[in-house]
């Protein structure tokens, strides 16, 4: 008797440790009682013990990564979390593809300023629009707070960049005054469009609490 | 939840079902659902922990279970143990794919699967 009780205590040993696969909520929430029906069976069923086992870990590998999953989507959705990482790259796609070779093909024929805005304009968006994605996406920000703080990272990426290129072009050399003015105006244009879509949607959904 | 219609949870998948057949004519913690499933089913359905408490959480948060403060028997049961019981709208939402599931039958019937079934052919 003692050594099957050993046995079933080290069997519920080892399935407690198994239960790391789930979320920690779920685990703390049914932990408990998930050792107690495995248990349970343990004791029922120790002859089949082979059988007891593959069920168990076949319960485990369906359940734990639905678990997962759910966890993951509860708040905004997987889906919509998908579907927003899927058009964010076709965007992309579709800017560096085509936006970008034509621009590079037809700036010679811009006046100046306009040239630097358009170029400005795709460069920042590029920048900013990748800051914002990351930062809701992985819901670290959100809202209008999210377009502050990308507004804020991609203004010191773009000093950054126009920093390396001045030192690398040397002094005396300066860039024209286009470059400053049109990145200055494509981040507001930006921080615009992304704060009219938040205070947008903000208006369409009401909070989820009262 | 009293408001909600039982139509917009269906069809219930056949885990959800069985906790619910199982929670109908009495209160019952997870190992007793288990068993109960299992002896009605004989032994064809063999819940598993994380089916069975995957099951659970969704049903509570649905409104269809709430756990019982009840202990049927204090000296002979496990206190740690959590028991569950159906709520109104879960028996709805039962009776609603009982009749689903009943109107399949019927269906069956009338095209001769189930007399086919019958004969083994």
């Amino acid at each position: 008797m003692r050594a099957r009780g050993g046995g079933g205590s080290l069997s519920r040993r080892a399935y407690a440790l198994l239960l790391a696969a789930y979320p920690s909520e779920f685990r703390r929430e049914y932990g408990r009682e998930m050792e107690l029906v495995f248990a349970a069976r343990r004791r029922e069923e120790s002859a089949a013990l082979a059988r007891l086992w593959g069920e168990a870990l076949l319960d485990l590998a369906l359940n734990a990564p639905r678990e997962h999953l759910e966890r993951f989507g509860k708040g905004g959705g997987l889906m919509k979390t998908l579907r927003t990482a899927a058009l964010a790259a076709a965007a992309y796609a579709f800017t560096l593809l085509v936006v970008a070779p034509l621009f590079a093909r037809n700036v010679g024929s811009l006046p100046g300023f306009l040239a630097s805005l358009f170029d400005a304009l795709i460069s920042t968006g590029l920048i900013f629009n990748f800051v914002y994605l990351l930062l809701t996406l992985t819901r670290w920000r959100s809202g209008v707070g999210a377009v502050r703080l990308s507004l804020v990272v991609t203004a010191l990426f773009v000093a950054g960049l126009i920093t390396l290129m001045v030192v690398s072009l040397g002094s005396p050399a300066r860039l024209n005054f286009n470059v400053y003015a049109t990145q200055v105006l494509s981040l507001l244009f930006w921080f615009t469009v992304h704060l009219w879509w938040v205070r947008r949607k903000g208006r369409a959904v009401p909070p989820a609490t009262a | 939840m009293a408001g909600a219609d039982p139509e917009e949870l269906l069809p219930l998948s056949p885990a959800v079902f069985h906790v619910l057949l199982a929670l109908a004519d009495a209160e019952r913690h997870g190992y007793g659902i288990i068993k109960e499933v299992e002896a009605r089913t004989e032994g064809r359905v063999r819940l598993g922990p994380g089916t069975l408490y995957g099951s659970i959480k969704r049903m509570l948060e649905q409104g269809l279970v709430e756990e019982s403060g009840e202990r049927p028997d204090p000296g002979l049961d496990d206190e740690r143990r959590r028991y569950y019981r159906l709520t109104g709208f879960g028996r709805r939402v039962a009776v609603a794919e009982a009749e689903r599931l009943s109107g399949l039958v019927a269906s069956a019937r009338a095209k001769q699967l189930l007399a086919l079934a019958g004969a083994g052919l």
